[in-house]
């Protein structure tokens, strides 16, 4: 998976010269970062020449790995942050798109580097984070409502994958046909269990909105006074808004802090208040309580997936060889609210 | 001939032990946080050589009653992990079918696999299962 990308440090100059018109590019200090299972981020420092003059950039690039399959892809996920971007929603800004694979062996593009920690857990326990423990709940429901309202035809997001009908049923057969992949070498009957009970149990009701795909405390970018961005829009698609109410809710990222179910921060009522006050739309407890059991049960289909994906393909990350063995948690969990 | 001392189970510890004690101290960020999922890793393969076997026999045992058919001795470990695949498969088709959905036997089986669901946990993260039991016994 790692295609170092410092072996190809004059081609990314090249490319970023040509893209951004200037005369001198000179990347230097790459370095991987961490939290990366389905993609590869590398962070760098940009000297970019032109006839202005010279400036300097801390840039990050985003980069697809050979075998994963995303919602959006790279070109779509692009997209969906500059569109983003421009509504003022916190995200970093996204400059330049890349989906030829010729260069770096995947699709990438470039986007600023926005300075803070990404660390869950340092939230929930340094001490420097003590008035931030305080707002990053509040603040990720108000800017959660507003990713929801993201226009997608005034920013060209019709690409986005969007359902037919239910976005429930859409979203447990999505998940359903990934778990059949290797469903017949690796049985689950909890997540048969699941499936049945999920089908059964859609909501009647839904609304529409751009759905993050994986809103959750390890993909904020914070500092000591809050959120300051949001990562990782390649879960993007349209669909029903309290799906990622529900998915926020899940226990991995609870930390242990278990009697605040939202990411280890806040209680249930006080994240649906903030999101009712910033959106105006009344948040139906049944309906998220649908969506926790679906994020549970996706969450162990991913888990599969990885697991699976580390023994076929070998990278050398510990990281998704030890992510198989998280599968029997969320099914106790599934246990816990369908049993 | 059996292998020399010390025994695999004591050689993962020791590994284990280094890499809590002096590696993860010792070091910051992505380095750090993987040095952390290593010697769990290397925890959970421990427990693994430890009772693995106990638990694929205690897989074959419960889905073999549950699911009402006759029990057959397993001669090798590998026969005993065919058995419990071909068991899962079986109770994967009835609960697609349905005959899962409805009570007495839906409760049977939701009883069936949490056992085999926190059997797994012992090996793959008791500190979770522990959690787990203290709020159910507490209140959910």
């Amino acid at each position: 998976m790692s295609l170092e990308p410092e072996k190809k440090i004059a081609v990314l100059e090249s490319f970023i010269a040509k893209q951004g018109a200037y005369a001198d590019v000179r990347l230097e200090n790459f370095a991987r970062m961490s939290g990366g299972v389905s993609h590869e981020m590398w962070s760098f420092d940009a000297t970019l020449g032109g006839t202005a003059g010279r400036n300097s950039r801390k840039l990050v690039l985003r980069l697809d790995p050979t075998h994963e399959q995303t919602y959006t892809g790279r070109w779509g996920e692009f997209m969906v942050m500059r569109a983003a971007y421009r509504e003022g929603i916190p995200v970093p800004e996204v400059l330049w798109l890349c989906e030829d694979s010729a260069l770096l062996g995947g699709p990438f593009f470039i986007m600023e580097f926005v300075n803070g920690e990404t660390i869950a857990r340092r939230l929930l326990r340094d001490e420097c984070y003590v008035q931030a423990r305080e707002r990053v709940a509040e603040q990720m429901a108000e800017i959660l409502a507003r990713i929801h309202r993201i226009d997608v035809r005034r920013h060209g997001l019709e690409f986005l994958p969007a359902p037919a009908h239910s976005a429930a049923r859409e979203e447990v057969f999505r998940y359903q046909e990934i778990y059949r992949q290797f469903s017949a070498d690796d049985p689950h009957p909890v997540l048969e269990l699941a499936i049945r009970w999920l089908l059964e149990h859609h909501p009647r009701s839904e609304m529409r909105g751009v759905v993050h795909g994986d809103y959750r405390l390890g993909n904020v970018v914070y500092g000591p006074e809050g959120v300051r961005a949001i990562l990782d829009f390649e879960g993007a698609h349209v669909g029903d808004p309290m799906e990622d109410v529900g998915w926020i809710m899940l226990r991995p990222w609870r930390y242990g802090e278990e009697h605040k179910p939202v990411a280890g921060l806040a209680s249930r009522e006080a994240f649906y208040a903030a999101y009712e006050r910033a959106s105006g739309i009344p948040v139906d407890p049944e309906t998220v309580r649908f969506w926790e059991i679906f994020g549970n049960f996706r969450w162990a289909v991913i888990t599969m997936r990885d697991g699976r994906a580390y023994s076929q393909w070998r990278p050398p990350s510990i990281e998704l060889a030890s992510i198989g063995r998280r599968t029997a948690e969320s099914e106790l969990e599934l246990l816990n609210l369908i049993g | 001939m059996p292998q020399d001392s010390p025994a695999a189970t004591d050689l993962l510890d020791v590994v284990a032990l280094f890499l809590e004690h002096e590696i993860i101290p010792s070091t910051e960020g992505g380095v750090r946080f993987r040095a952390r999922v290593a010697a769990n890793t290397l925890r959970i393969v421990a427990r693994e050589i430890q009772r693995g076997e106990r638990h694929l026999r205690d897989e074959v045992n419960i889905l073999t009653e549950l699911l009402g058919q006759a029990q057959c001795p397993a001669a090798t470990l590998e026969d005993l992990s065919n058995q419990a695949l071909a068991l899962n498969r079986e109770l994967c088709e009835r609960i697609r079918a349905g005959n899962a959905d409805a009570d007495p036997i839906r409760t049977r089986v939701v009883h069936a696999m949490r056992k085999l669901v926190e059997s797994k946990l012992a090996i793959a993260n008791p500190a979770y299962l522990e959690t787990d039991r203290n709020l159910r016994t507490g209140n959910r």
